[in-house]
């Protein structure tokens, strides 16, 4: 991630985004683990430095600009501390065994300026542009994803991995999705599918006169996309969180409809479950929030539960026709996803933010379009595309999330967007971008 | 979210637009409007945060007032059912949102997209 040219004595620095090296202070950032007892005895003990005042005294004490240029000082709340030490100290900050596990790190004190530059390096950006645009220079504009450090530019499945396993970086995980449970709202599941056997699968049904078993074929899609397993029977992996426990809440028929009742049923359920991660391939084209789904989002949240849906396939894009988020994807508790090509632009049918509803943005991205998974028997594997497919892969990740950071709720979402890689489409129509497994 | 001072913008029985959504459930019934207006539509409650602790106490305010109760949610706070006359389950003590329900639809298995 970090190019070519990086500062190696600052380390997180990309240095070919800055003209200049960093002027730093002389002084240095020490970074404390968490926990750690007594910031300011560590860095007495441990480095020899005498004065060392915590914040809380410069909070009571006048800070004049001297003391806060001169003093060693740790803000505890921060878990950091401002030194000035010479080479010596610093080595033994960070190898000393009074400080051995409370020191994480200590880097260089940059200077900030107020970027006083940006309009002359914003008009050269500009000629810059406009010269490759009108082809007087050759300066290629990079693509989607050279410009966020995907690559490469074109994904495809390949024996191995389908295409979207690998553009989210899943198969590069070490984990796995285990002991998170993930429910999938929608037609069902093909519990005779092969691909599943040994799998904890729980399932029921909330539409009257039906059982859990898929007679459609998208819930058992979207559950293999999520959840399908690292060796499928044959062909590429198409599954993210591979052992995952699967609750399978049947509230679309066997002819792809249902109604809130059914859907709020299922969440109530899932949430009842203990599922971290409830993924919810369904909606209806309403241009505005609809309360029940506010409010269920919310309450899920509440309780641990992180609702995931797709955004809708209503934008023709080729027509200029961009469509718009329908519910339940519209609520501000539930996330929306749209979908995205194998060279990571917006699938021409993904639909658009919904500026006029509070909650109505798109707020990430995953793959969506021509997406191998699982199929009821005996067809046993297709590829569809849709907003749809693209949901899923976002809950098995937000499972692999979960696995790995042990958040739920409203942090686990945090996490997502956090982690998820920025893209050159516009955040109406990706958010916060691709999804990445941890 | 929706409180108990915020009563009365969403009435989807009063002619103010909502009845746009119970719009696509009579579509879904194929006989016209005029059939679907004598008969049950499907709603569902929302309870505030004070009264889901007596959930009960609510569902039979919202059976007195003719609803015919499906599920009640106790994970969401929520109530699911069919009413005739939805602006009336307003009354009820505790209820914080009555809304027509949405019907969601799947393209057919062979579609490309979905």
């Amino acid at each position: 991630m970090i190019e070519s040219g990086s500062n190696p004595l600052i380390p997180g620095l990309e240095g070919g985004t800055l003209l200049t090296p960093p002027e730093t202070t002389g002084r240095f950032i020490v970074v404390f683990a968490e926990g750690a007892e007594a910031p300011a005895g560590i860095l007495r003990d441990a480095a020899g430095l005498p004065d060392v005042v915590t914040s809380r005294d410069l909070r009571t004490d006048e800070v004049t600009e001297e003391t806060a240029q001169t003093t060693d000082t740790v803000f505890e709340e921060l878990g950091m501390a401002v030194v000035s030490a010479d080479p010596e100290q610093l080595g033994a900050l960070q190898t000393s065994t009074k400080a051995r596990g409370s020191v994480l790190s200590v880097s260089p004190e940059l200077i900030h300026h107020v970027r006083a530059d940006d309009y002359v390096r914003g008009y050269a950006d500009g000629v810059g542009d406009l010269s490759r645009r009108l082809g007087v220079s050759g300066g290629p504009v990079p693509p989607a994803g050279q410009a966020s450090g995907v690559s490469p530019q074109f994904f495809q499945d390949n024996p191995d991995l389908t295409w979207g396993i690998q553009a989210t970086r899943a198969d590069g995980s070490s984990f796995t999705g285990q002991g998170i449970a993930v429910a999938v709202l929608d037609t069902g599941f093909d519990a005779a599918h092969p691909d599943f056997g040994g799998r904890s699968v729980t399932m029921q049904s909330f539409i009257p006169g039906e059982s859990a078993q898929d007679g459609h074929g998208h819930g058992t899609h979207c559950i293999g996309t999520a959840c399908g397993p690292k060796s499928p029977t044959t062909g590429p992996r198409y599954g993210v969180a591979h052992e995952a426990d699967i609750f399978v809440g049947k509230v679309l028929s066997n002819g792809g409809s249902g109604s809130d009742g059914g859907i709020l049923a299922g969440i109530d359920w899932a949430v009842g479950s203990g599922c971290a991660i409830i993924s919810m391939s369904l909606g209806a084209d309403v241009p505005r929030e609809h309360p029940p789904y506010t409010v269920a989002g919310q309450r899920a949240l509440d309780r641990g539960s992180l609702i995931i849906a797709a955004a809708g396939n209503n934008a023709m894009r080729t027509q200029l026709d961009f469509g718009f988020v329908g519910a339940p994807a519209n609520s501000p508790f539930i996330v929306a996803v749209g979908a995205l090509n194998q060279q990571l632009d917006v699938a021409f049918f993904s639909a658009r933010t919904l500026a006029e509803a509070k909650g109505g943005q798109v707020d990430v991205a995953g793959p969506g379009y021509q997406v191998y998974s699982s199929w009821p028997m005996p067809t046993r594997y297709r590829a569809i595309s849709g907003t749809s497919m693209a949901t899923p892969h976002v809950a098995g990740l937000a499972a692999l999330w979960a696995e790995a950071t042990g958040f739920r709720g409203r942090e686990l979402w945090s996490v997502l967007t956090q982690e998820s890689r920025r893209l050159l489409a516009p955040s109406l129509d990706v958010g916060s971008g691709l999804v990445f497994a941890p | 979210v929706s409180r108990d001072g915020e009563d009365g913008p969403r009435v989807p029985g009063e002619p103010n637009g909502e009845e746009e959504v119970p719009g696509e459930l009579g579509a879904d019934d194929g006989d016209g409007a005029d059939g679907s207006s004598e008969s049950l539509s499907p709603v569902t409650i929302t309870v505030d945060d004070e009264h889901r602790a007596a959930l009960g106490q609510v569902v039979e305010g919202l059976r007195q007032r003719g609803m015919q109760v499906d599920a009640v949610l106790e994970g969401l706070g929520m109530v699911t059912g069919r009413a005739r006359d939805a602006a009336a389950l307003w009354q009820v003590e505790g209820v914080s949102g009555v809304d027509s329900q949405i019907v969601h639809r799947l393209p057919p298995p062979d579609a490309e997209i979905q």
